[in-house]
């Protein structure tokens, strides 16, 4: 359908305001909201994710897309509750404590709710309990955690033991991200996926409850 | 007293390029605008947000952080928590854009404290009577415990109403901690953030001052390059000389081999591959797979190597930025400069990073005020002919043209242009400056100014930025131009103890000789013959031209610039084919060719349309008046400084040669004293070398204008030691 791939191009050249006008017209053209929203605004987002991975664009390209995707979404919300629109999963997020760095983890955030998921923001310095806490609260699918310096990484297996001593790990998809961080660190604490960037993971969490 | 002082006064302030350098967006972003938009219209609500407070105190690192208790300042700095929390809000409301922007803004102003507390930390050190030796941060200098230590030794909890999390967090999580370890000496104060010692890499605003890498060469000469990235071999060769490196720095060859003195330079595989233990265990290391971490000293052993053919142009622009350097980067480090050199015929401009000093790119074009006659002579006559304006507006027009070309091919934004600096001679920089020229055609040869100049880029060029600054060297006289003042500068010749030549080949040839105590300089006039000039099939440095010349036995080798077909002969050619005939005998110690040859010249090679390329007796006669009014010139003012060839130190030869001369065979003709031999060495454009030293260090001036006025002119014309001179050089005899 052409609007749809307007909105889509639209999101993708970050319009905030033909997005809203776009999808607005498209719901009182009757189309199905969550049509409007997989095929136009999470696909425009998912290009714009496929571009920031190979570099052909750059963070503030990807802000000004997210924003008109949100501006979309805004619009859409009611018309999705009302057909009983499900996220496709639920993620927690934050960058764990020790640790006041935000904006790796609220590019991860802004990706992953572009992929389709509803995301709860912690926030920085974010204490272990906390994140289970609220993970089992949201009744979140998965836990997303960053970390920024070499020294707070290691809170990343506090959160992991204590959600094995509670018999929770199994609950829960963990994925783990930041500079220092890597595959084989990601291992070595048994978290579940290591991404290296937001847009990479977006992708995996999806893959990861879809599968 | 108690050794605790809240800080009050701030000044905040947000600086939009470091803002939009974190957030990685840059002017040729296409969503640029669109950001700098709401960049605008958020900015003054995040000044009224900011509620900037200090605190610092004199305590102690306990025992157990480093190896024993040290005594410490504590500093804690914050903007309050207003800005993070409207950052999350916009983060939560989807306005990925305001959240971004707002956290990048919270940083700067964070940042932009550190003056109003380095101030501050200044008085307060001058009233503890304490040093600063160092400053330290957590994690990377302190475990995060530290702190605690910090909130509780300036008391920051009550006094400022910060707090700290289980994690060892502030809040306001906007707040920067640092501690600075006193020392006694009162007059120390290293309390800069130091990027280089800091281990976080990834930082966007990470600022790494360049590498200082010093060079000493086989001549104990030394020269000092800035590098930031890239290579060592890079490094040099942009910013000093070529060395050779045949592989093209693929770490095979082994010629850019450097031997280094002071400093660690790691050992690479290649190293390994070509260099015995010994060898590692001395220094020696491969300059093009050498990434150096820290300053270092070394040592150049290539010049004694014979692979050396091209010129050795002083800066040497390879045209490429040198690699690991992304476009992209460049822009973000905003600084940028040319240096130029404007010659009689050719015009060479060079883009330089500020920051680093590395010579991005080089461009070169004709003069366009050729077509009004070759010489200077001629260009006087026109300009008084009222031709004045329409050169200047050439010239002008021609310079700017090359920075524009050489802006756009690296995505340099004219705004980021800070600094020109020029060198040329006396009446080049008459006609750029529109000064009249009347002076300098007649007796005695007055320039109408002569001194060097300080002005806004946008008198000369309205389209540079309005803080453009435009340098431009002295002179000393209507012969010696602000171009030797600059080659001057670059060799330091005026600044060293030894005694030293330069000497620029050109139509116009120029002569300094002296150290830093006594400078002689003189000019005399060579004539176009060393740039192919009035030579019957002469020709410029061009492909094809004929550079090198071997007689052996009546049989005639010869060697054209990359190997092309014949297309003429360039100065060196004509110097080594004069060599080559008296060598051979087949012209007498008069110049006068042996008489098979007196009629058609002697013939050096077939061009490609099959017509003889003859070097002729006129050319020969040319040769002579060219390379006598060198020699002459040479020997007045040794005469005039009283020494004698054997106690000149060392000989630069700049300008036009276009192919590396051959000094043997300059010697072999008369060009030079015999004992010049050893000391010969090609320096390439050392005017333009000159202007990028000016361009980098704007207090090269001062230098300059002492060099000139410790300049003293020899006029050869009025000496009567130089006709007998110029006479007798005119000879081929050693």
């Amino acid at each position: 359908m052409a609007i749809i791939q307007e909105i889509s191009e639209y999101l993708q050249k970050g319009r905030a305001k033909n997005v809203k006008a776009l999808v607005q017209q498209a719901l009182d053209e009757g189309i199905d909201p969550k049509e409007i929203l997989n095929k136009g605004l999470l696909n425009g987002m998912m290009i714009i994710g496929g571009k920031f991975k190979r570099n052909e664009i750059f963070v503030p390209e990807v802000l000004v897309a997210a924003r008109a995707m949100n501006a979309g979404i805004t619009i859409l919300k009611p018309k999705l509750v009302e057909v009983g629109n499900e996220p496709i999963g639920r993620v927690v997020i934050g960058t764990v404590e020790g640790d006041l760095h935000d904006i790796g983890k609220n590019l991860v955030g802004m990706m992953l709710q572009g992929a389709g998921f509803e995301v709860i923001d912690l926030g920085v310095d974010v204490k272990p309990e906390v994140f289970i806490e609220k993970a089992e609260d949201e009744n979140a699918d998965i836990i997303c955690m960053s970390a920024l310096l070499t020294t707070t990484m290691t809170n990343m297996q506090n959160v992991i033991d204590m959600l094995k001593d509670q018999n929770l790990r199994n609950k829960y998809i963990i994925m783990v991200g930041g500079a220092p961080v890597n595959e084989s660190f990601a291992q070595e604490i048994g978290a579940d996926y290591y991404t290296p960037d937001a847009a990479s993971a977006a992708e995996t969490a999806k893959d990861a409850v879809l599968k | 007293m108690e050794h605790i002082k809240i800080i009050r006064e701030f000044h905040p302030r947000i600086e939009k390029e470091m803002v939009f350098r974190q957030i990685q967006c840059f002017p040729d972003s296409p969503v640029y605008e669109e950001i700098e938009d709401t960049f605008h219209d958020i900015e003054k609500n995040m000044l009224e947000l900011c509620e900037p407070a200090g605190i610092m105190a004199l305590g102690k690192i306990p025992a157990g952080y480093l190896q024993q208790e040290r005594e410490a300042i504590y500093v804690l700095v914050t903007i309050g928590s207003k800005l993070s929390a409207l950052s999350t809000k916009k983060f939560s409301e989807g306005d990925y854009v305001q959240g971004m922007l707002i956290d990048a803004v919270a940083d700067s102003l964070l940042f932009s404290l550190e003056a109003d507390i380095i101030r501050e930390l200044r008085h307060i050190c001058l009233a503890w009577k304490k040093g600063i030796s160092q400053r330290l941060e957590a994690p990377h200098d302190l475990s995060m415990h530290i702190q605690a230590e910090a909130l509780r030794q300036t008391n920051a909890g009550k006094l400022l109403g910060l707090k700290l999390s289980s994690g060892y967090m502030f809040q306001p999580i906007k707040t920067i901690c640092s501690i600075y370890l006193t020392s006694d000496n009162e007059h120390q104060f290293k309390a800069q953030h130091d990027c280089r010692n800091c281990p976080n890499a990834e930082c966007l605003l990470r600022h790494v001052e360049p590498l200082k890498i010093r060079i000493i060469n086989d001549k104990e000469k030394e020269t000092v390059v800035s590098m930031a990235d890239g290579t060592l071999l890079e490094a040099i060769q942009t910013q000093t000389d070529t060395i050779p490196s045949p592989c093209g720095g693929q770490g095979i060859c082994g010629k850019c081999r450097i031997q280094v003195l002071e400093g660690y330079l790691p050992i690479t595989s290649k190293d390994q591959e070509l260099f015995t233990d010994n060898e590692l265990a001395d220094g020696w290391r491969l300059a093009c797979r050498a990434v150096p971490g820290e300053d270092l000293t070394i040592r150049l052993k290539w010049r004694n190597e014979a692979e050396i053919s091209i010129q050795t142009n002083f800066c040497k622009g390879s045209g490429i930025p040198p690699s690991g350097i992304s476009s992209n980067q460049m822009k973000q480090s905003g600084q940028y400069g040319f240096a130029i050199d404007i010659g009689t015929t050719t015009l060479a401009v060079q883009l330089i990073s500020l920051e680093t000093g590395i010579c991005i790119d080089t461009g070169t074009r004709l003069n366009s005020q050729r077509i009004h006659g070759a010489d200077v002579i001629t260009r006087i006559q026109a300009s008084i002919n009222g031709k004045c304006k329409e050169f200047m507006e050439q010239i002008r027009s021609d310079l700017w043209q090359s920075m524009e070309i050489l802006c756009k091919k690296h995505n340099i934004s004219i705004k980021n242009i800070r600094r020109i600096a020029i060198a040329g001679n006396t009446v080049m920089i008459h006609l750029l400056m529109g000064y009249p020229c009347d002076g300098l055609g007649k007796v005695p040869f007055t320039p109408y100014r002569i001194n060097s100049l300080q002005i806004s880029g946008r008198k000369l060029f309205p389209e540079t930025d309005y803080r453009t600054d435009l340098l431009i060297y002295p002179g000393i006289s209507a012969f010696v131009g602000a171009d030797i003042v600059s080659g001057l500068c670059a060799l330091h010749m005026a600044e060293e103890e030894p005694i030293q030549l330069l000497i620029d080949l050109g139509t116009n040839g120029e002569m300094v000789l002296g150290n830093k105590n006594k400078l002689l300089v003189s000019s005399t006039a060579a004539g176009p013959a060393f740039e192919g000039g009035n030579i019957t099939r002469g020709t410029g440095s061009v492909p094809g031209a004929i550079s090198k010349a071997h007689l052996e036995n009546r049989s005639l080798d010869i060697q054209t610039i990359q190997g092309h077909a014949p297309v003429g002969i360039c100065g060196t050619g004509v110097i080594e084919l004069a060599a080559e005939l008296v060598r051979n005998g087949e012209m007498d110690e008069t110049g006068r060719l042996k008489d098979h040859w007196f009629e058609s010249g002697f013939p050096v090679a077939l061009d490609p349309q099959g017509e003889q390329i003859c070097l002729t007796q006129k050319d020969i006669r040319e040769i002579q008046l060219a390379k006598a009014a060198v020699r002459s010139g040479i020997e007045v003012l040794l005469a005039n400084y009283g020494i004698t060839a054997d106690q000149v130190d060392l000989v630069y030869v700049a300008g036009g040669f276009g192919y590396q001369l051959d000094y043997e065979k300059a010697i072999v003709i008369g060009m030079f004293p015999a004992a010049f031999s050893e000391k010969l060495q090609t320096v390439g454009n050392s005017s333009l070398r000159g202007a990028a030293e000016l361009l980098c260090n704007p207090k090269i001036m001062r230098k300059a204008a002492k060099t000139a006025a410790l300049a003293e002119e020899i006029n050869l014309s009025a000496d009567p030691a130089f006709q007998e001179a110029y006479m007798e050089a005119m000879f081929f005899e050693e």
